[in-house]
């Protein structure tokens, strides 16, 4: 009996083929969430622990939707991973959220710059503010703000097993400091603070594909750091750490930006999925624009980087000067 | 089986669909479309469920994109209305996932209530969303990204081979540039400047071996261009209502034709039996339920 066949008949997802599925498609759907995955490893036990959370959450949309879908089986399987796949990135997101929301608190109680506002446990805002200053404490005007610090550099990762930092301490201040003077006197909730950074350093947070096994990045990124100063340096050093926040979805398609068609090959997804992917680079080396570096060397190096781990014919099809191809600005070159 | 599989068992059996979905859907409704239906589309290795936000004129009219049971994280920004119906216990419309849609992808009729009209009223009153710019981290952002490539696809069924009797301007068909779609005739059809630019300009048809050579050579879809041949529009209206869709797929499954071709060949054959009469306009409807009340 097909899973069509048996969603028809049974009205839920209890079926024999159905289960063989939806386990199948666990097994893969959480292989990629890294930050979600227990100390020691994934063990089936584990794994199952995970399903019955999700199911006790969400099985109710689940059926609804499977039942709803029809007898197409690949289009039973896409449904399946997309629901199991966006159900898991919320969960990672949760363990970001919470983690950039306690590094903030941290920072927040250290630093005798920033005030806790009486009778607001939750809201913070910038000592010394006269009260009189006009602030602007909608999303977008906290978010552009927190972009406009320049120099904003990511930590070093050297640990495959453990999320990137976001910044370093000093550079976090700095980009509190500039957020809550945004804000005024009113202050902010710890909250919209925590959503504003989860913005402003989403690729770092979100990024929860792990390195491949194999993936020499990590040898390179463990190299002691040459200690010369010459600028081409410093933006190999820099392309580097860019390079180790990318998903490895992310580093396949950084050849390829300015060929959106090849994008939705390489992926194997439809025009929209492709452009998003190619759109969240584009603003993570946007980023690199604010910095006080040689941005077109870094984009020269992070192309270099990704032709070394690509594929033979992806190097082959990229057809474009590797400098046309990563514009660091974030803008496809004429 | 294992306890844990026990387990396992027990909490995927422990929610059964709502019957009024499980009956909506096995009652493989088909009437004509209205708006404030709701459908489900389909296209193969696609499934959508669509809300008809307005009528239908030749086949073809407005739909938003509807998901049962699925919804953007709380935290996104991204335009949606989360709602019950008669029939889904919870479905999320997705204003800016709208476009127009053809019957042939319409697949079975699940809902037509005072909720789902009130809601396509609701949406049809609404002004349209233009989003120039997605926020890509957004975290509902690539969720979007795959309903609106779920969308096109739709919108890409392909269409059987109409017959137009009125030329069609090409240069509204083809993909680039004037310059580039003169090009594109030139090479592709073997016809000089002068006829390139005739049907360029809408002012000769594509024979029926042209659209078929320029489709393919340019990677369209079969019969999406319009040529003098192929098959009378009335009937490629009817032939393509969701009603015949079950009778054109058994008819592809039977063959190992792609549903276009059945549902081509099905046409072909209502066509052939009206010519044998002398009605001047034949109701297709009927010739065709005559034929598919004689398929295996």
């Amino acid at each position: 009996m097909t899973i069509a066949d048996e969603l028809a008949e049974l009205g839920h997802l209890g079926g024999r083929a159905t289960t063989e599925m939806l386990t199948a498609r666990w097994r893969s759907a959480t292989k990629q969430f890294y930050v979600l995955e227990p100390p020691g490893g994934w063990d089936d036990e584990n794994r199952l622990d995970l399903l019955h959370e999700f199911l006790c959450e969400r099985l109710e949309d689940l059926t609804d939707a499977l039942i709803a879908v029809g007898a197409d089986e690949e289009a039973l399987l896409k449904r399946t991973s997309r629901i199991m796949k966006n159900w898991l990135i919320d969960q990672a997101r949760k363990t970001d959220t919470g983690a950039i929301r306690l590094r903030l608190e941290e920072l927040l109680n250290a630093d005798p710059g920033f005030l806790r506002l009486p009778g607001h446990a939750q809201r913070w805002a910038l000592a010394g503010m006269t009260g009189t200053e006009v602030g602007r404490d909608e999303e977008d005007s906290l978010f552009a703000a927190a972009m406009a610090v320049p120099n904003v550099k990511p930590v070093r990762w050297r640990d495959e097993g453990r999320r990137a930092p976001m910044a370093s301490g000093p550079d976090l201040t700095r980009v509190l400091t500039a957020v809550l003077g945004c804000a005024g006197p009113g202050g902010l909730e710890i909250g919209m603070l925590t959503r504003v950074f989860q913005r402003r350093f989403a690729v770092t947070v979100t990024s929860h594909v792990p390195l491949d096994a194999d993936d020499m990045l990590s040898d390179r990124l463990a190299a002691p750091v040459t200690a010369d100063p010459a600028e081409e340096s410093v933006a190999a050093a820099r392309a580097a750490e860019v390079y180790a926040q990318l998903s490895d979805r992310e580093r396949r398609i950084l050849l390829h930006l300015d060929d959106r068609p090849r994008v939705e090959q390489i992926l194997n997804v439809g025009r929209s999925v492709a452009y998003i992917h190619i759109a969240r680079i584009r603003v993570t080396l946007a980023a690199l624009a604010g910095e006080d570096l040689d941005v077109e060397a870094v984009a020269v190096e992070l192309v270099r980087l990704a032709q070394a781990d690509a594929a033979p014919d992806d190097v082959q099809d990229a057809t474009s000067e590797p400098s046309a191809t990563t514009d660091a600005k974030g803008a496809q070159r004429p | 089986m294992s306890p844990s599989d026990d387990r396992l068992h027990a909490v995927l059996s422990g929610y059964q669909a709502p019957a009024v979905l499980r009956e909506a859907l096995a009652a493989a409704d088909h009437p004509d479309v209205r708006a404030g239906q709701i459908w489900r589309a389909r296209v193969d290795g696609t499934s959508v469920t669509v809300l008809i936000v307005s009528d239908f004129t030749a086949g073809a009219g407005d739909v938003v994109v509807a998901t049962p049971g699925e919804a953007p994280p709380a935290d996104s920004t991204i335009e949606h209305q989360r709602v019950a119906t008669d029939v889904f216990r919870s479905l999320t419309l997705w204003p800016t996932v709208r476009g127009t849609l053809h019957h042939r992808a319409l697949d079975v009729m699940v809902e037509h209530s005072a909720t789902s009209t009130a809601l396509a009223q609701h949406l049809r009153s609404a002004p349209r969303v233009v989003t120039l710019d997605d926020d890509p981290l957004d975290p509902g952002a690539e969720l979007l990204a795959e309903l609106r490539d779920d969308l096109a696809r739709l919108q890409a069924a392909p269409a059987v081979p109409m017959r137009t009797a009125d030329p069609v301007r090409l240069a509204m068909m083809l993909p680039g540039a004037a310059r580039e779609q003169l090009e594109q005739l030139i090479e592709h059809l073997g016809v000089n400047q002068h006829e390139a630019m005739e049907l360029h300009r809408g002012r000769r048809t594509l024979t029926a071996e042209q659209a078929r050579a320029l489709e393919t050579a340019i990677g369209m879809e079969p019969g999406t261009l319009p040529s003098s041949a192929g098959i009378d529009p009335d009937l490629a209206l009817e032939i393509e209502h969701p009603r015949w869709r079950e009778a054109a797929r058994r008819r592809a499954a039977r063959t190992g034709q792609a549903e276009v071709t059945a549902r081509t060949s099905l046409a072909a054959e209502a066509y052939a039996l009206a010519a044998r009469e002398s009605t001047k306009d034949p109701d297709w409807q009927q010739r065709i339920a005559l034929l598919v009340a004689g398929e295996p």
